[in-house]
C-alpha cells in the first residue's frame, strides 16, 4: 500500500485518536454537547496538530533528545496562541464557546503523543499527512458526536431548531456525553473488527487457491 | 568540567536550542499580536451589536477633559464614564457608557459589571443595559442583560434567556436575588454573581443620575454577609425587630431571617421564612432542629456568638460546637451572623430609630 495512503487511513480510521486509542477526551466530553462546538475544536487540534507536525519534523535533528519535550510545548503552546488570538479576532463567538477546552490543546495527549510518536521520526511531508489524516478523524468523531448529543439534547443540529424534543441528560456534558462516546466506540471498534476479520478471511482464501493453483 | 568543555558539551547546546525556540516563539507572537490584537473599542462595538439587534446605537463617552463625546466605530481605546474601577456592593463596575438612539428617544446607561460570590468564590461580568428617564433622571428598568465572560463557573451554559429576560420585567426595591426569581436551576452561585453584577450597575446608574441612596447601616458592626439594601429594623419601645436578608457564605444561598432583641441586647425571638439552602437542600436537612426553629437563639447575647466565632465572627476562627452535632457548617454560620448583627446593633437601633 502506498505509504501516503496508509498513513491517511490510519489517522482517519485505523488509529483514529477519539475512538480507537480513546486520546483527547477532555475536550471531546465537554464539547460534544454542541455539534458547531464539537467541529469548531477539532479543526483547532487539525491545525495545530498539522503544523506542529511539520515544525518538529523539520527540527528533528536540531532540537537535542534531552530538551525535546520542553521544545515541543514550546511550539505547541505558541501555535495554541496563535489560534486564539484569529479565533478571537475573526471568530468571537466560537471563542466563547470554546472557552478554557481552547487553551487546553496544549497539553492535548493527541498532538503531544503525534509529535513523539510521528514526527520526531519522519520526514516533514509524511508528518503534514500524519497531522492532517489524524486531527480530521478527530474532527469527523466529534463533529459525529456532537450533531447526535445535540440532536438529543436540544433538538436542534449546528444550532439551527430542527423539532421540539429535548432530553436534558444530554444538553450538558457528564452521563449523556459519555453515553454517547461509549456507544460510538463500541459501534466503530466493532465496524473496524469486522472489516478486518473479512479482510483477513479474503487473504487467506487468496493464498490458499494460490497454494493450490501452484500444487496443481 | 572547564569552560571550553561545557561550551562542547550537550547541556550548552540543549540550552542554547531552548532559548532559541523561545526567543523566536515569543517575536512571532509578538509581532502576530499587533497583527490580531482586540481593541477595547472592538470589544465594546461587539457587545452593543449584540446588545442592539434591531436599534441604531449611539455610544457617548468622555474625552480627556470630561467631557461628552459620540464614540467612532473605530475608535481603538474609547473613554468610559468611568475612569478607574468602581466597587459597587459585590460588583466592580468596569465601564459605563451612555446610549442615544437614531430612531427612538430612549436613553440607556450601558454599563460592564463585575458580580462576585459566583461559584468557588469566582466572578461573572455581564454588560448591563439600562434604560433611564434623561428627564426627570430616573431607572425606568432593565432593557437587557448580555453575559459576557466569566472566573471560575463551570455551569456558565446553564444561565437560561428566561432568567436574563426577568431583569427586565421589574425593578425591585432591594435589588435582584437569587431567592427573589432571579436564578438558574443548577447554577445558583453563577445566577447570584450576575444578580451582583445587575446590583451593581443599577447602584452606579443611581448613583451617576444623583439618587444614590445612603446606607443605613453604614456604621453597624457585622455587615459583610449582610445584604444592607434589603435589610431593614424597626424600633418599639426596648424591643428591635429586624427582618435580615444575609449575603450568600460558600455554599449556602442568602437567608431571610425575624429576630426581636429585647432589653439587654437579648434575642426574645428568632425565626427562618428562608432557609438559604432551599426546603429539600442536604444542608438544610441536616442542620440542627434549634437552629432552624430559632431556639438555640432565644435568650443569648452577642458574648454567645463571639464565643464560637471570635470577637470579629469570622468563619474561620470557630471554635466548640455551635448546637449539639452541629458542625460550623456556612449555613449555620449565616444564621449566628444574623444574630451577631441584630444583638451587636441593638444600642445603635435603639438610639437611631426605625431603618
Amino acid at each position: 500500500m502506498n505509504k501516503y495512503k496508509k498513513i491517511t487511513l490510519d489517522g482517519l480510521i485505523f488509529q483514529n485518536p477519539t475512538f480507537m486509542l480513546v486520546l483527547g477526551t477532555c475536550p471531546t466530553l465537554g464539547l460534544i454537547t454542541s455539534a458547531t462546538s464539537a467541529a469548531g475544536m477539532g479543526i483547532c487540534v487539525l491545525i495545530v496538530l498539522t503544523l506542529s507536525n511539520i515544525i518538529i519534523s523539520a527540527l528533528r535533528k536540531v532540537i537535542p533528545n534531552s530538551v525535546r519535550v520542553p521544545c515541543y510545548i514550546v511550539i505547541i503552546a505558541t501555535l495554541v496562541t496563535l489560534v486564539r488570538m484569529l479565533l478571537d479576532k475573526f471568530l468571537p463567538d466560537l471563542y466563547e464557546s470554546l472557552g478554557g477546552f481552547l487553551a487546553l490543546i496544549v497539553v492535548n495527549c493527541i498532538i503531544l503523543g503525534r509529535a513523539e510518536a510521528f514526527a520526531n521520526k519522519h520526514t516533514v511531508a509524511e508528518s503534514a499527512v500524519d497531522g492532517l489524516a489524524t486531527g480530521l478523524g478527530f474532527t469527523a468523531a466529534l463533529t459525529l458526536m456532537g450533531i447526535v448529543c445535540e440532536f438529543l439534547g436540544s433538538g436542534s443540529l449546528f444550532g439551527l431548531h430542527i423539532m421540539d424534543f429535548s432530553i436534558g441528560l444530554f444538553a450538558t456534558p457528564g452521563a449523556g456525553t459519555f453515553l454517547v462516546y461509549g456507544t460510538f466506540i463500541a459501534l466503530f471498534v466493532y465496524i473496524i473488527d469486522n472489516f478486518e476479520r473479512s479482510r483477513r478471511v479474503k487473504a487467506n482464501k487468496l493464498s490458499r487457491e494460490n497454494l493450490l493453483k501452484e500444487e496443481a | 568540567m572547564t569552560v571550553k568543555q561545557f561550551f562542547k558539551s550537550n547541556a550548552f547546546k540543549c540550552i542554547i536550542t531552548l532559548l532559541c525556540v523561545l526567543l523566536i516563539s515569543g517575536i512571532f507572537l509578538t509581532v502576530a499580536y499587533g497583527f490580531l490584537e482586540v481593541s477595547k473599542g472592538e470589544r465594546l462595538q461587539r457587545a452593543v451589536k449584540q446588545i442592539y439587534t434591531t436599534s441604531t446605537p449611539v455610544i457617548h463617552g468622555v474625552d480627556e477633559n470630561g467631557n461628552d463625546k459620540v464614540i467612532d466605530a473605530n475608535e481603538k481605546d474609547p473613554k468610559s464614564l468611568v475612569s478607574e474601577n468602581l466597587n459597587y456592593g459585590k460588583a466592580v463596575i468596569l465601564a459605563a457608557y451612555k446610549i442615544t438612539f437614531d430612531d427612538n428617544e430612549e436613553t440607556h446607561y450601558l454599563v460592564q459589571s463585575r458580580g462576585k460570590e459566583g461559584y468557588s468564590g469566582g466572578t461573572v461580568t455581564c454588560w448591563v443595559a439600562v434604560n433611564i428617564d434623561a428627564d426627570q433622571n430616573k431607572i425606568l428598568n432593565i432593557a437587557k442583560v448580555q453575559v459576557g465572560e466569566s472566573s471560575g463557573q463551570t455551569f456558565m451554559d446553564k444561565i437560561t434567556d428566561k432568567m436574563l429576560s426577568d431583569f427586565t420585567k421589574d425593578l425591585p426595591d432591594g435589588g435582584f436575588y437569587p431567592d427573589g426569581g432571579y436564578v438558574s436551576s443548577g447554577a445558583t452561585l453563577s445566577s447570584t454573581a450576575i444578580c451582583n453584577a445587575v446590583n451593581g450597575a443599577v447602584d452606579y446608574v443611581n448613583d451617576a443620575l444623583g439618587n444614590a441612596t445612603q446606607n443605613a447601616y453604614e456604621n453597624f458592626r457585622f455587615t459583610e454577609y449582610i445584604n444592607t439594601a434589603r435589610t431593614t429594623h424597626s424600633v418599639d419601645g426596648a424591643n428591635v425587630t429586624y427582618d435580615i436578608y444575609t449575603n450568600g457564605y460558600g455554599y449556602a444561598s442568602a437567608f431571610h431571617i425575624l429576630i426581636t432583641v429585647g432589653a439587654n441586647a437579648t434575642i426574645t425571638s428568632y425565626q427562618i421564612p428562608q432557609n438559604g439552602n432551599g426546603s429539600t437542600h442536604d444542608y438544610n436537612q441536616n442542620q440542627p432542629a434549634d437552629i432552624k426553629d430559632g431556639s438555640l437563639f432565644v435568650g443569648k447575647t452577642l458574648e454567645f456568638f463571639t464565643a464560637i466565632y471570635g470577637e470579629n465572627m469570622t468563619y474561620t476562627a470557630y471554635s466548640g460546637s455551635v448546637s449539639t452535632g452541629a458542625t460550623a457548617s456556612n449555613s449555620n454560620y449565616l444564621c449566628m451572623y444574623a444574630a451577631a448583627f441584630a444583638t451587636a446593633n441593638y444600642a445603635e437601633c435603639i438610639n437611631g430609630g426605625n431603618a
